[in-house]
């Protein structure tokens, strides 16, 4: 009986801290019944920032790019664009830069596309700073 | 007082061994570059096996299973959001997808995200991904739950009664919380190096001359090398396990003059094999990790570290909730008489441990404060298990500790 009671207080505890996890790290049905398509929890996983630039590398088909050092200064946006774009490489000198919206030194490159606090440039043959 | 020396359940030895093995043979599938129809051909196999542990003996082990199965619910239904899942593990995974390598990291491509580390979890997830034929944001960190799983059989064959089994189930989910089921390595370098203390110890018997059965004898072997060598490629700490489990033997082997068994030691020196592959291949490519490039010589540490500094270490090490619970618990029982040699073994193996750990942040090139912030909480969690693994061999003790082999 007292093995009984101690089972059950263990049950009930592993199950707590089950659901203590599973609300901390954001587990979410939505998520688990969309587990197996390809842009599942991108919002949840990424900041802004980064899903804005892999929609701009995406929509030109880009092979590598530069990042400003606006973003390159930013840990988290560097290292998030820089996981999720992969195979798509970051990278300097590149004929596309990604910066900041006013970020200066790109006065001489041409601009192909201003998102939401992103800005996509060409700078095919002047080189980007 | 003759020892009791906890002898293991034969049925989840054997899936420990065999479902380490798969997953052994897919790291290597992956390091001899094998086409990709035979790791989606493995990972199959490591499906429909697991399936069959899940169905086999319905009502046994059901605190295993259903955790496992939890994990694997958790892991699928919540956001990889973490920094070194992301940044470090499942980006390596994702190279490996992608440039159909286990190499792909060596060419020092996004150095931040640490290309010296091995790639035996990511090699994982980058099958699984195979399989899917995407990668996505939530099925590759499955494959950390599925990596626990032998080491978690392994524990298990060593318990008896489901209070036990619950006890290491809570103890886990308590030590490794929100790193459990995200995609970090700490909780399974927790699960393999509490897994390699105890088959270690049971296999030397701990130093005593008592004989144990041929057949346990291989089988133990067996799980012990699986156990070694995925603990040294799941992270580089895996080593300094190692090291410790054997400076822990060190006592028993002078006091009682007994070999390790070379039956043991060849199986250990097999185990390292892997490791020492990877770390060959990293050095042709120059790839070094950052603490050995950027570690501060010894006299120039003790003579920039301040006291405050050594005491901020040591209060953040030996005070973090994930060791001070187990411990407190350890000793309770211990003063109740339920101490045990296995759980004396773990102690001592896990306070060698902390000290390597305490050594680490002692010599780390960053900034101390960020250092202890940022990583502390999970590089204890090996030295809370062991000890906690020790405190739930304690509880079952006597009444439920077996003395005779449990075959199936």
């Amino acid at each position: 009986m007292k093995n009984r009671k101690t089972n059950i207080l263990l049950i009930t505890l592993c199950l707590l801290t089950l659901v203590a996890i599973g609300r901390d790290k954001g587990f979410s049905p939505g998520i688990l019944f969309a587990a197996f398509l390809p842009d599942t929890a991108i919002r949840e996983s990424l900041p802004p920032l980064a899903r804005e630039i892999t929609r701009l590398v995406g929509k030109y088909s880009l092979k590598d790019f530069t990042l400003s050092p606006g973003f390159t200064n930013d840990p988290v946006v560097l290292q998030r664009t820089v996981e999720f774009v992969y195979p798509v490489r970051v990278r300097s000198g590149a004929e596309f830069v990604v910066a900041k919206p006013g970020e200066a030194g790109y006065l001489a490159c041409d601009m192909v596309e201003e998102g939401a606090g992103v800005v996509l440039y060409t700078c095919k043959g002047q080189g980007s700073s | 007082m003759t020892e009791q020396r906890p002898l293991p359940d034969r049925y989840l030895l054997r899936w420990s061994i065999v479902l380490g093995f798969v997953l052994l043979g897919n790291y290597l599938f992956w390091a001899f570059g094998a086409p990709a129809i035979t790791k989606i051909g493995l990972v199959t196999v490591l499906l429909g096996l697991v399936g069959i542990f899940l169905l086999g003996r319905p009502g046994q082990y059901l605190p295993l299973k259903l955790f496992f199965i939890g994990g694997v619910v958790l892991a699928l239904g919540s956001p990889t959001d973490g920094w070194d899942a992301r940044s470090i593990w499942l980006f390596h995974g994702k190279r490996m997808f992608f440039d159909g390598s286990l190499y792909a990291q060596l060419d020092g491509y996004a150095p931040w995200s640490h290309n010296d580390y091995p790639t035996f979890v990511p090699a994982l997830s980058a099958s699984f991904a195979l399989c899917l034929g995407y990668w996505n944001e939530v099925v590759p960190k499955v494959a950390g739950v599925f990596v626990m799983l032998p080491a978690l059989c392994l524990l298990t064959a060593f318990l008896s009664g489901q209070r036990q089994i619950l006890g290491l189930i809570l103890m886990l989910l308590f030590l490794g919380r929100n790193f459990l089921f995200s995609g970090w390595m700490d909780p399974l370098l927790a699960v393999y190096g509490t897994a390699l203390v105890a088959s270690f110890y049971l296999l030397t018997k701990g130093g005593s001359r008592e004989k144990i059965d041929q057949s346990e004898h291989v089988l133990l072997v067996a799980a012990m090398a699986m156990v070694a060598a995925i603990l040294c490629l799941v992270k580089n700490e895996g080593i300094f396990i190692i090291l410790a489990v054997n400076i822990a033997f060190l006592p028993a082997y002078i006091m009682s003059r007994v070999s390790i068994g070379r039956s043991v030691c060849l199986a250990g020196a097999a185990a390292l094999l892997p490791l020492v592959g990877w770390e060959l291949v990293c050095a042709k490519y120059g790839i070094h990790s950052d603490l050995s490039q950027d570690t501060l010589p010894l006299g120039f540490i003790l003579s920039t570290r301040s006291w405050h500094d050594v005491l901020e270490i040591a209060r953040c090490v030996f005070f973090q909730l994930e060791f001070a619970v187990p411990l407190i618990l350890y000793l309770y029982l211990a003063r109740q008489g339920k101490n045990n040699p296995l759980s004396g073994f773990l102690l001592m193996t896990a306070l060698i441990y902390s000290l390597m750990v305490f050594a680490v942040y002692l010599v780390t090139p960053h900034d101390l404060a960020w250092h202890l912030k940022t990583s502390v909480d999970r590089t204890i969690i090996p030295v809370g298990l062991m000890i906690g693994y020790g405190c739930v061999m304690m509880m079952g003790r006597g009444s439920s500790a077996p003395k005779v082999l449990r075959s199936d």
